[in-house]
């Protein structure tokens, strides 16, 4: 492991572009907000987002950006361990492929080699394909599915630009995932806003760079009194060997300032990590006791043995009774 | 450690003087931390030189791999760290990764099979895209560095290559293999191998000495004194066997997860 960490550049200091998205409008727009930045024309995004051995977490500490277009495919069917909400059409799209924050259990770690984040700016293309599948049935999106979308705000306003899609598309309901500071919301009946609601001390151990529980917690008050729908997910809930006081006095925040009328419904989960991707992540986070943890594994997955996620799921249904419908409470 | 790579022994005399390298022969020079081979020109050398090395050296990941020396461009004298290496026959492209901020300016790089007559807003060199190929097979992009002094705006313009001349650009670069390594300083832990100890101990079968050796690291993760635990649950027990061993780690696991 190196030591001196100082010389590290800023992150963004690089931003790889495809050259045949250099005249793309976005691509000039995200331009604009990092002058500073040493521009890369690349050919293709794979060149440099797929290098072999890269190493994620120092990249993770420095991330690069790459602007590239996206020519394979943009819909996904969710994973069967996705909480599908009731959904029978239930996809996710990554218009954003890596994320500018570094949950320690986040499944980007596994699934890509690269610590890197790319932008894909040919959005109209991504409409298309996602207006062509919700043309027959109702479609469920998750637009923020590899990345936290709303965290990009500030670089390029996909969230808004997925929430105002479903605004004007009577089939499509879409949902936006986040854990970020910036509150910036579209209210309209098929936008969902799931905000991910974690302690403190979970916050700053293993979710690196996302807002702590207050600002999330205000962001959920704005949303709910702009009138949006907004989804609570106690998930994943991650456990250290005072779960039970951390989740609690979360709890007790939550409670006080939410008013859970406003809520659309909650999911309550656990840590899981796909049992091919476990030793890769403890790899990448040797220190991490939410990767380290001696998990079960269970239909492909590492989770926590039975007897403690029902501990750790029941702590948050008891503190929701008699405050939320039963029957709105998803549980993994 | 740092392997460095360069062409040509002039464009590494400045390193080996400033770092004191003894010769081991085969053009490698060996020092505190640092193993430099002068590759010869073009790909096929490169790439066979920097093989042998990493062949006989066996570098980590957390190793770094420098190509130094000199390339043609329009900006003569100038130092640059390359972000981008195009290899002209191939067509292929390599990109070493841009973590740590050298203080250098930089440029892209096309690597060419013959000296190169007039230039562009480009660097022009005989080996990096053999380099970078070769040395990818054992360091990670991240701690590959190429760096290049501009040495002539091409073979149409009367450059006098002395070994001197080169040496000169070169001597520049020795501040950079210094910046690189005091990058390269490292924490060593040096466990105390409780797993050794225990499994031991607990008749460990090697399944249960690696389900041991994860549950010490997860206590650790914890902040948890995993020796202190163990001897807790081990100190009413008289353990003669694996299935004794067994539960003591049943109780382990219990006693951190719980
Ligand atoms: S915010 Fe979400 S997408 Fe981003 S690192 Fe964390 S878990 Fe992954």
């Amino acid at each position: 492991m190196r030591l001196n960490q100082d010389s590290l550049h800023k992150p963004f200091a690089h931003v790889y572009v495809e050259e045949s998205v250099m005249d793309n409008p976005d691509t000039k727009e995200i331009l604009a907000h990092f002058e500073k930045s040493v521009i890369i024309p690349i050919r293709h995004y794979k060149d440099v987002f797929n290098r072999p051995r890269q190493n994620v977490s120092l990249q993770s500490k420095c991330r690069n950006l790459i602007l590239a277009q996206n020519t394979g495919a943009k819909l996904f069917k969710g994973a069967p361990v996705c909480q599908d909400f009731g959904y029978d059409n239930f996809m996710y799209t990554a218009s954003v492929q890596g994320c500018i924050y570094n949950c320690d259990y986040c499944f980007l770690k596994g699934m890509y080699a690269t610590g890197n984040v790319v932008i894909f700016v040919n959005f109209e293309d991504y409409v298309k394909d996602v207006l062509e599948a919700c043309a027959e049935e109702p479609l469920y999106l998750c637009a923020s599915y590899d990345t936290d979308l709303q965290a990009l705000r500030g670089i390029i306003d996909y969230s808004d630009r997925w929430a105002r899609l479903a605004a004007r598309t009577p089939n499509l309901t879409v949902e936006i995932r986040t854990k970020a500071a910036k509150a910036d919301f579209i209210p309209h009946e098929r936008v969902i806003y799931a905000f991910s609601i974690s302690p403190d001390e979970i916050v700053s151990k293993y979710e690196h760079g996302t807002a702590s529980l207050d600002r999330r917690i205000s962001n959920v008050v704005e949303a709910c009194e702009m009138g949006c729908q907004v989804r609570l997910c106690f998930d994943p809930m991650v456990y250290t060997r005072d779960y039970e006081a951390c989740y609690n006095s979360m709890m007790d925040k939550v409670l006080e300032r939410v008013d859970f009328g406003a809520i659309k419904d909650v999911s309550i989960g656990t840590v899981r990590i796909s049992s091919d991707y476990i030793k890769k992540f403890r790899r990448i986070s040797p220190d991490s006791a939410a990767v380290q943890f001696p998990f079960e594994k269970k239909e492909g997955y590492c989770v926590y043995p039975d007897a403690l996620n029902e501990k750790m799921t029941g702590l948050i249904r008891s503190r929701l009774e008699g405050v939320f419908d039963n029957d709105r409470i998803f549980v993994d | 450690m740092i392997y460095i790579f360069a062409a040509l022994y002039p464009e590494l005399e400045p390193v080996i003087k400033e770092f004191s390298l003894i010769n081991k022969g085969d053009s490698v020079y060996v020092g505190d931390n640092i193993v430099a081979t002068v590759t010869g020109v073009g790909k096929v050398n490169a790439a066979f030189s920097v093989g042998r090395t990493m062949s006989v050296y066996t570098p980590s990941d957390d190793d770094m791999a420098v190509n130094i020396g000199i390339a043609a461009g329009s900006d003569v004298g100038t130092i640059f760290l390359i972000n981008s290496i195009h290899d002209r026959d191939t067509d292929k492209y390599y990109y070493p990764d841009m973590l740590y901020d050298l203080g250098l300016a930089e440029k892209a790089l096309t690597t060419v099979s013959s000296v190169v007559s007039t230039v562009d807003d480009n660097l022009y060199d005989m080996e990096a895209s053999a380099i970078y190929q070769t040395v990818s097979k054992y360091i990670s992009p991240d701690n590959m560095f190429f760096v290049k002094t501009v040495s002539d705006a091409g073979a149409n313009k009367n450059t006098k290559f002395t070994p001197e001349y080169v040496s000169n650009l070169m001597s520049s670069q020795v501040e950079v293999i210094k910046k690189l390594l005091t990058l390269d300083e490292r924490i060593y832990i040096n466990p105390i191998n409780i797993v050794d100890v225990y499994s031991e101990k607990l008749f460990c079968s090697e399944y249960m000495r690696n389900e041991l050796a994860q549950l010490v690291n997860f206590a650790r993760t914890l902040d948890v004194d995993a020796e202190a635990l163990l001897d807790d649950i081990i100190s009413n027990k008289n353990i003669v066997s694996r299935k004794d061993g067994r539960e003591v780690l049943d109780a382990f696991k219990s006693r951190l997860t719980s």
